[in-house]
């Protein structure tokens, strides 16, 4: 009886042994070589927003309003650095320490000033909204008002 | 533009990186604006599949840019179309030239949703890679789909300065009150349209029996007649109207088109000129050539 036990055991233990090499060489079977490109987006795609991205960046925006801080904050959770400075007297050389510049004045307003960017700037820049819109029409951007 | 973007493929990775987006999506009814601006033949649907970036509630204040002629250099891309109630289906809600990348949305982050942070979030990671890269070309003419909206329009924009600053005046006595007829004149000579000062048709060209005046293959074959005596006047006038060199003998012409000619690209927003993309640019990942001054204003 109890030999027959024990036979069942490796039985099992056959079986299990079996199933599971089975699985992983179908599992392996069936993945492909994926492009290097491919593997990098899986492997650099995360799907949370807790850890930091390592950019620094600089955010120009108008001071002490609820708008600079709501995007401060936001920004300060998911990259590595931020600073401020005045969209009124932004220029692009405040830029240079930073990998991008936000570039934000209220999002809505049709007449806000347009700081004075030169067209040798090429520093990785966001505008956002319509005055955004504005800026890039005065240096003559596909991005601009029309 | 409100506070949606219009469903598209998901492959850029500004969808992906460092952060996958995850629109949800529903269907909004399709605005009176993109049927009444539509220029193809096909009939746009009752409805099309949306998705918000931000939840303001309001139909307003956002922004996009116009679509046409936005991707006719390899500097700019329409990275989501915005839904707006103001210009045409297609018009650019998130968009870069260069180094800049224009959000078109207006709401602050508390306003965004989780799909749209997150959008936001990856723009700024992605344009870090076109630091030091500007624009190849900047906007000095409309593109030519323009001559074809703009003609539909003749019968509603009175001011008399409106048709004396977008056409010749040889067609306003012809076309008065035809804007189908105007639509038919530009539409059947779309790939010789340009535009100085005002939109035309280049009969030169037509006359050489070229097919277009946008393809590499035209500038070659002007290059060609610059040593046919019949051709050669024609064919030089229109190598300056469509390039920004002046070389003096067909040979130079000759040597600077095989030497670039896996560079050229035509574009009617950089002004209805050839241009170059400079080596390198494409392969380059990090910063290229401008480095920014420091007394740049």
């Amino acid at each position: 009886m109890r030999k027959s036990t024990d036979m069942r055991k490796m039985d099992l233990s056959l079986v299990l042994v079996f199933f599971l090499t089975f699985v992983s060489i179908v599992f392996m079977g069936c993945r492909k070589n994926q492009p290097q490109e491919a593997q990098q987006t899986v492997k650099s795609q995360k799907t949370d927003t807790s850890e930091k991205i390592d950019l620094s960046i600089l955010y120009a925006g108008l001071p002490n309003t609820d708008r600079a801080k709501d995007f401060v904050n936001f920004l300060k959770k998911h990259f590595r650095q931020v600073e401020t400075t005045d969209y009124n007297t932004f220029r692009g050389s405040h830029t240079a320490d930073f990998d991008v510049a936000v570039i934000d004045h209220d999002g809505v307003d049709t007449r806000a000033p347009r700081p004075k960017i030169s067209r040798q700037y090429a520093r990785a820049t966001i505008t956002v909204g319509v005055p955004g819109a504005f800026i890039c029409s005065n240096l003559s951007l596909k991005t601009g008002y029309l | 533009m409100a506070d949606a973007a219009h469903a598209g493929s998901l492959e850029h990775e500004i969808f992906t990186k460092p952060f996958k987006v995850e629109p949800k999506f529903t269907y909004f009814e399709t605005p009176y604006n993109y049927h009444d601006r539509h220029l193809g033949d096909d009939k746009l649907p009752d409805s099309m599949k949306v998705w918000l970036i931000q939840n303001t509630g309001k139909r307003y204040g956002s922004v996009v840019a116009r679509s046409y002629g936005f991707t006719d250099s390899p500097d700019a891309e329409a990275l989501v179309l915005g839904f707006n109630t103001g210009k045409e289906y297609g018009a650019v809600g998130i968009g870069r030239h260069g180094n800049f990348l224009q959000w078109g949305y207006w709401a602050p982050p508390s306003q965004m949703t989780e799909a749209g942070k997150k959008l936001f979030l990856n723009c700024i990671q992605y344009i870090h890679k076109f630091e030091g890269k500007p624009p190849l070309i900047r906007r000095a003419s409309s593109h030519r789909w323009n001559a074809i909206r703009l003609a539909a329009l003749i019968n509603r924009i009175k001011d008399e300065r409106f048709f004396s600053s977008t056409f010749p005046p040889e067609l306003k006595k012809q076309y008065e009150g035809d804007p189908n007829g105007l639509v038919k004149y530009y539409r059947d000579d779309f790939e010789f349209i340009y535009r100085d000062k005002v939109f035309l048709i280049d009969n030169e060209l037509k006359s050489l029996g070229i097919n277009s005046n946008r393809q590499t293959e035209t500038l070659e074959r002007l290059i060609s007649l610059l040593e046919d005596e019949k051709h050669t006047d024609t064919a030089r006038l229109l190598l300056a109207r469509y390039t920004n060199e002046s070389f003096e003998s067909a040979e130079k012409w000759q040597s600077w088109f095989e030497e670039n000619k896996d560079r050229f690209f035509f574009s009617d927003v950089g002004g209805f000129k050839f241009f170059m993309i400079p080596k390198g640019y494409k392969e380059n990942k990090k910063p290229t050539a401008v480095i920014e001054k420091k007394d740049d204003g």
